[in-house]
């Protein structure tokens, strides 16, 4: 048995699957965990991975690519029916096999071990220390990727100086969590922060939150309305309510896109064109020329509200309101938040207002008010009145 | 501090608890594929190949069960049972149910009798629907709509029952941890209240 085989059985890669459909995800999810050679691992999040694998031929992944959204170097695995002239990264052909998967672990640790060390120095230092405790981890998640157990990897940096996967430290990969999560959730508030329903810090006019057009459009547009286009300075947003379909011409993997489009906007910022029957074509058509972002529009809905309020409540709102949950929140085609299955158990089972659920569940005030923002979004969330002021 | 040090302290501050998760459904809606993809360690399978009609729709069955160890965040280890799919061994069910702090029940949205299929779990894990234990995964969900999941949510809302309802696709380790995950939290909160 050679060296690299020895290494992958011993460290098999840990791997995240991204820009795929679902059905090929689960295809491949279903041969590793059924793999008994032991060369891939699911990694339970984007940082804690070696490789990312994306499918080339997946609706915007070549577009993606050629924008600069993976390096395309030894950490990135692309599954191709083409062949691709890659040479840095490694490049699987389809049909899949077990044979290919097999010769595309071996490759890729081959080129993982032949990176040039000094480019990032540090970082390779800290990967060594990681890799001598890493087999005790490889069956328990990160407690750092804890509220992300194994979300695919959704949200990275812009910065295309930062080092690949394989070569974040631990360090790294707490601050880029803990970045995503700032992202999501805003920064660190305490309810006391929270409580005056005007704090232009904390709180935020409805108005102004791409969100609640977004919402109005998926949920709230009239049955003739088949497709609506929200243009902004710099991006826009298809969204075909009827086929649950929303088309964003920017990536939201990137914190500065997630910024630029999900900033406060004063209504006159905004332009939203409504398309009837007979202009649906029109919309396909601009959709067919320009490579697009695709989302479900109620998943979408729900990433909107948390990056358009980032932890903030909307104003007005009094935050000893109780509320309850009318039903779950259709989780698993979510983004989730910290601590999110643990606040919806508790909000769907009883009336209760952030304090109290902060104080049952044990988390930030933020993570709490960031789901309270996604489902009020999503209609799924009752406020009742307070009759105690 | 270092790398180290971090990893150290974050495997001492786990605290090993074990909780047993039931995996439940009939024939052929993926249980045995959701208890197999939630880990990386082998499954424990009972499969073999059916003597009765089952075997029109594949290969094997489970008869006993399925078993597999899961661990979540913070420590907690889940031992995770499929029960078999088939009705002439629902006296499994009872048995593997003993000590469960969570029920997944799986319903496949292409049957003609998913409804009955659901009603026939129900009364056989009444108590923990009470104690907010069971969460239900609906499968082959042809397009991704959150509206599409109304009519199960309305089928538990007439029956006053309080339970979670998420589109889940058993060959996705993302969606069968997160069924596991649901199934615990309101236990999970119990712990922490």
């Amino acid at each position: 048995m050679n060296a690299v085989v020895e290494e992958a059985i011993q460290f098999p890669l840990k791997v995240v699957l991204t820009a795929m459909s679902e059905r090929r995800r689960a295809l491949i999810e279903y041969y590793i965990s059924h793999n008994k050679d032991g060369f891939y691992a699911l990694a339970e999040s984007e940082y804690a991975a070696d490789i990312v694998i994306i499918d080339h031929d997946h609706e915007d992944t070549a577009a993606r690519l050629e924008a600069g959204e993976w390096r395309p170097d030894a950490a990135l695995m692309i599954l191709s029916a083409r062949p691709l002239d890659i040479y840095s990264a490694t490049v699987v052909a389809k049909p899949l096999d077990k044979a290919g998967l097999a010769e595309a672990a071996k490759k890729a640790l081959t080129k993982l071990n032949q990176v040039d060390v000094d480019s990032d120095t540090e970082d390779y230092r800290e990967m060594t220390i990681d890799a001598q405790i890493l087999p005790k981890l490889t069956q328990r998640p990160d407690k750092f990727a804890l509220e992300q157990t194994s979300t695919p990897a959704y949200f990275r940096t812009n910065d295309a100086a930062l080092p690949g996967p394989q070569t974040l430290s631990t360090m790294k990969k707490i601050e880029r969590y803990r970045a995503k999560i700032d992202l999501l959730c805003g920064p660190s508030r305490s309810l006391e922060d929270l409580r005056h329903p005007d704090d232009p810090e904390h709180r935020v006019d409805p108005a102004k939150c791409l969100s609640r057009t977004i919402a109005a459009i998926v949920y709230n547009s009239d049955p003739k309305i088949k497709a609506a286009r929200i243009a902004l300075p710099d991006a826009d947003i298809f969204i075909l309510p009827t086929l649950n379909k929303v088309y964003c011409s920017l990536s939201l993997e990137y914190k500065t896109n997630v910024q630029q489009i999900f900033k406060d906007w004063e209504e006159s910022d905004i332009e939203v064109f409504q398309y009837q029957q007979a202009g649906v074509n029109e919309v396909i058509d601009t959709l067919n020329r320009t490579p697009r972002f695709s989302f479900s529009a109620h998943s979408f809905c729900w990433l909107s509200a948390l990056f358009s309020l980032q932890g903030r409540l909307p104003q007005g709102f009094d935050i000893e309101s109780a509320c309850k949950l009318r039903h779950w929140p259709n989780i698993t085609r979510l983004e989730l938040t910290p601590y999110c299955l643990e606040i919806v158990a508790a909000w769907s089972d009883r009336s209760a207002n952030l304090r109290q659920i902060v104080e049952l569940v044990g988390c930030e005030p933020r993570h709490a008010v960031s789901l309270f923002n996604a489902a009020l979004t999503i209609n799924v969330m009752a406020v009742e009145e307070n009759h105690d002021r | 501090m270092t790398d180290r040090d971090i990893v150290a302290e974050t495997m001492e501050a786990r605290e090993t608890q074990i909780c047993k998760v039931l995996v439940a459904g009939p024939v052929g809606v993926g249980k045995t594929t959701a208890v197999s993809v939630a880990s990386d360690t082998p499954i424990l399978s009972t499969e073999v190949h059916p003597s009765d009609d089952t075997q029109l729709q594949k290969e094997s069955t489970t008869v006993a069960m399925d078993f597999n160890t899961v661990w979540l965040d913070d420590g907690l280890k889940v031992h995770l049972y499929g029960t078999p799919g088939q009705k002439r061994f629902d006296f499994m069910w009872g048995v593997l149910a003993k000590g469960t702090a969570g029920v997944v029940l799986l319903a496949d949205n292409n049957s003609d009798n998913v409804f009955l299929d659901i009603q026939a779990y129900l009364d056989a894990f009444e108590p923990m629907i009470h104690k907010r234990q069971l969460v239900v995964g609906v499968t082959r969900m042809e397009n991704d709509s959150d509206q599409a999941l109304q009519p199960y949510r309305d089928y538990f809302a007439q029956r006053n029952m309080h339970v979670p309802v998420l589109e889940a696709d058993p060959r996705s380790r993302h969606d069968v941890i997160i069924l596991i995950r649901a199934s615990l939290a309101a236990d999970q909160l119990g712990r922490t209240a």
